[in-house]
């Protein structure tokens, strides 16, 4: 087994336009280890759909991977075609693009190969997975379906045993396979598409926004069924969402994306106890708490960078109080957390893209101080 | 006239029930006749210089109290008064001109700055339009003037610059920012603000926010805040209300019923809301199955189909939980249960297996977390519960066994006539009112009588007020 699950190196993505292209993923990289929940948080339009969908090349056809890798440790069994061929393990290929320690570059995949990894190696949840079922077809023969047609040969009746076994195994009834999704609510619908994503036992779960479009309540539930899926199945996951509680509670390290960038990444525990970047410290600011009477929100003055002809220095250098003249000649590169505070270990276990991280202390302070955000002027 | 003492607001069995929306099969079956009551008998206050949240799941009735209050919508029973300084406004019987003025006195926000301007309207246009339309100023210069002040007010500052943008040339934070410079340029007494921020960036929310703050006390206004996320409610609003199926079911000081919820569907909603801090482990919402249909809503208390703590009926000799359990499976059998569901093969299995296997799924408790789940419920295979580690008592299984075996001899009938007079609650015959559970908090649940304490019934309920 290699190192990590997932392994993406330096990603860049754009989306060609009639003007200058969009660069939705800028010089991106990140891990997912196997068994590992790692959480894709940022606002609106920062690019996490797109980084999400450009590992198994889901991106819409304006879109495409620049520059970069996407290595994945996924071997995949050998498996029975439609006319009953068997099919060879694709790592065994000499076309595939494959490293010493067995990782495959997905990013170098062509359409065909990357289909056999999609579902079975690699499953994706929709942004918008509640319009993802058919609302005309029985919710049990749309799985049978998935799975049928990822791994062909499979018996009908097998399959639809797993299917009635996936649903049950998210919270509903089997008999309500026969059901038609328009019959499902919100939450079961979710929770439909979630069992049907698992239906080929893939390796690593791709999960956009998973509750976002739920009530609180039916939230708790499927984050709960994440978390014992995560439990018993051992399965990867990535998860995007906007909401950094539900990225608290879900995920084991997580990354924090603006603009296109990777701001800061690291486990989950050390991002909320230590958070080393100026933006995910404004973004903590304004993000109000039901535990607790808050005095002031702050916000963030400013808005989002554009991602088409983004300057050169610091992608968050016109937002961010701390910015000092480097900070506007290019964009910091990631550094060491621990490093920087003087504890150095082996591993890197927290990682920000900023210039400052040497006073450290004196900008998470300065950061928790209203003032500070005010000094900007809004534009 | 009114007197400094009387509330703003004051609102009186206020009903709004929707029959238009029915289906075409619905019509052609005859079967949706039922109205949806999307606000189905408030009564409540809003005192002056409040700030009230109101908070609950999707379709619950939030907006639809929202546009009552401000008469976008009529309502279909009920009286709405409005108590200002100088003038009362019975909201259902107004004069032309009272209307006139009331609709200067009285604002909404909305959701989508999107789609709640007109895109082919100047920001001058737009933020004038309430102007022009209450006849307001005399002059151009005034109004203009007047607009200017308004779009600083709102942090679009200067104002001139912003006077001929078009929509689509500013970002969703100003573009929110000109929606309340709308509602505020009549310099408004009530607004009402419909999820103002849900559609804005986490990082901007936080300045429309304290925009919105720092404009009540600037203009003096009420508010009433309609959003269904309970961390905004808990920064923006001094008062909450939740409701549930179209009624209020709880009432009180945001901070008392934020850190003590009286209400079991209030705790639920709370517990369920995640919390940024990955070393905490959340308690979890203990409330089954979905929300009905608001056209056919339970009876009683409408939340006795999905509440945790449903009352058992006098007499009842086991626990809280079983009683849940008991309830849950008599309500599935009356709801057409039967033996056709089973993963057993009802032809292939001796019938004691078949009614045991139907006991078992009968009385599992769905869509629960985990955390909530018998031991016996865990675990991938088969499902259901184990029914002797439930304790029911003997005389109620022995009944439950009864309306079994009927099912399992295929009489559905039989079966709902065996356990239609059993096990019933209170819960589901008696519809409560909203009554004091605390000291300044009401809710809608009949664990609280006039000046009484939730009693806790075997270690399941939450702990008593302690206020
Ligand atoms: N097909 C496309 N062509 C051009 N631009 C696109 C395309 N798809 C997305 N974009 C742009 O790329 C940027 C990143 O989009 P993406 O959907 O990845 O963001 P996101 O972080 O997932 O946002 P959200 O939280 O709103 O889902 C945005 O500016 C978006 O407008
Ligand atoms: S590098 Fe500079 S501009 Fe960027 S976050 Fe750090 S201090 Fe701010
Ligand atoms: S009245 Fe009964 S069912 Fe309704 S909330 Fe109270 S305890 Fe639950
Ligand atoms: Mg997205």
């Amino acid at each position: 087994m290699a190192d990590h699950l997932l392994e993406i190196n330096d990603l860049n993505v754009r989306y060609r336009m009639d003007g200058p292209d969009v660069h939705p993923v800028d010089g991106v990289s990140l891990t997912v280890d196997h068994g590992e929940t790692f959480g894709l948080v940022g606002e609106s339009g920062c690019g996490k759909t797109t980084l999400a969908k450009s590992i198994i090349q889901l991106l819409d056809s304006n879109g495409d991977v620049e520059s970069g890798e996407i290595w994945f440790d996924g071997t995949l069994p050998a498996w029975t075609d439609e006319r009953g061929e068997v099919r060879r393990d694709v790592v065994e290929d000499p076309q595939y693009p494959v490293r010493e320690d067995g990782m495959t570059n997905l990013a170098e995949l062509s359409l065909e190969q990357i289909r056999d990894v999609r579902w079975r190696n690699v499953a994706l949840i929709p942004q918008s997975a509640l319009n993802a079922l058919n609302p005309v077809y029985k919710v049990g023969d749309q799985i049978v379906e998935a799975i049928t047609r990822h791994e062909p040969g499979t018996d009908v009746e097998e399959a639809r045993g797993r299917a009635r076994d996936l649903l049950e195994r998210v919270g509903i009834d089997r008999e309500r396979a026969d059901d038609y999704a328009h019959e499902f609510s919100g939450g079961m619908k979710q929770r439909a598409v979630i069992a049907m994503s698992m239906a080929c036992s893939p390796d690593l779960l791709i999960a956009d926004e998973p509750t976002t479009a739920l009530d609180v309540i039916i939230q708790d539930r499927v984050l709960d069924e994440i978390k014992s899926l995560q439990n018993e199945f051992d399965v990867a996951m990535l998860i995007v969402s906007h909401d950094i509680s539900v990225m608290a509670e879900t995920c084991d390290r997580m990354g924090v994306m603006y603009g296109g960038k990777m701001m800061e990444s690291g486990t989950t525990e050390s991002i909320f106890e230590r958070t080393a970047n100026p933006y995910t410290l404004g973004l903590r600011n304004s993000f109000p708490t039901v535990e607790e009477d808050q005095e002031q929100l702050v916000s963030i003055p400013g808005t989002p960078p554009t991602l088409r002809d983004p300057n050169p220095g610091c992608r968050f250098v016109d937002r961010c109080p701390f910015a000092v003249e480097e900070c506007r000649d290019s964009h910091p590169p990631m550094y060491d957390v621990d490093r920087a505070l003087g504890e150095a270990t082996d591993e890197v276990a927290h990682e920000s893209a900023c210039y400052r991280l040497d006073d450290l202390e004196q900008v998470q302070e300065d950061a928790a101080k209203e003032e500070t955000w005010l000094q900007q002027t809004t534009h | 006239m009114a007197t400094a003492d009387d509330p703003l607001v004051e609102v009186e069995g206020l009903k709004k029930w929707f029959d238009t929306s029915e289906g075409v099969i619905e019509r052609l079956l005859g079967t949706g006749t039922n109205p949806v009551r999307a606000v189905d008998g408030a009564s409540f206050s809003i005192e002056r210089g409040d700030v009230m949240g109101v908070a609950g799941e999707s379709g619950c009735g939030k907006t639809t109290l929202g546009k009552l209050l401000v008469k976008l919508y009529d309502p279909t029973e009920g009286s709405i008064r409005f108590h200002f300084d100088d003038a009362t406004f019975d909201v259902t019987d107004m004069t032309r001109e009272e209307e006139t003025e009331f609709r200067q006195r009285v604002q909404m926000i909305f959701q989508d700055p999107f789609e709640s301007l007109n895109p082919r309207m100047t920001v001058y246009d737009t933020v004038s339009e309430p102007l022009r339309i209450n006849e307001m100023y005399d002059s151009y210069q005034e109004r203009r003037e007047r607009v200017v002040e308004t779009l600083n007010d709102v942090g679009l500052a200067p104002g001139d610059a912003y006077l001929d943008s078009f929509p689509q040339e500013l970002s969703g934070g100003e573009r929110q920012r000109v929606a309340i410079a709308r509602a505020m340029v009549v310099d408004p007494d009530f607004v009402v603000c419909d999820e103002p921020v849900s559609m804005l960036d986490v990082s901007i929310r936080a300045g429309v926010l304290n925009l919105m703050k720092d404009l009540q006390d600037e203009y003096g206004l009420t508010y009433l805040f309609i959003s269904h996320d309970l961390s905004l409610i808990r920064y923006m609003c001094n008062k909450t209300a939740i409701m549930y199926l179209g009624d209020m079911i709880e009432y009180g000081p945001t901070g008392e019923i934020v850190d003590n919820p009286k209400h079991p569907y209030s705790e639920a909603l709370f517990d369920a809301v995640p919390v940024a801090d990955p070393t905490r482990d959340r308690k979890r919402a203990n409330v089954t199955g979905d929300i009905p249909s608001p056209r056919n809503p339970p009876s009683g208390c409408k939340f006795h189909t999905r509440c945790a703590e449903i009352i058992p009926p006098e007499g009842w000799q086991g626990s809280q939980n079983a009683f849940r359990r008991v309830s849950t499976f008599r309500r599935r059998v009356l709801n057409g249960l039967s033996t056709e569901n089973l993963d057993v093969d009802p032809e292939a299995e001796p019938d004691d297996r078949v009614r045991d296997r139907l006991l078992s799924e009968g009385l599992t408790l769905d869509q629960l977390p985990e955390e909530y789940r018998h031991e016996s419920e865990l675990g991938m295979d088969e499902g259901g519960v184990d029914i002797s580690a439930l304790e029911i008592p003997g005389d109620a299984m022995a009944t439950l066994e009864e309306t079994a075996d009927h099912l399992v001899a295929g009489d559905a009938d039989a079966a709902a006539d065996r356990i239609r007079s059993e096990f019933v609650s209170k819960c589901e015959t008696d519809r409560p009112d909203l009554r004091s559970a605390s000291r300044s908090v009401e809710a809608a649940c009949l664990l609280y009588t006039e000046g009484d304490r939730r009693s806790s019934e075997d270690g399941t309920a939450s702990a008593p007020a302690d206020d």
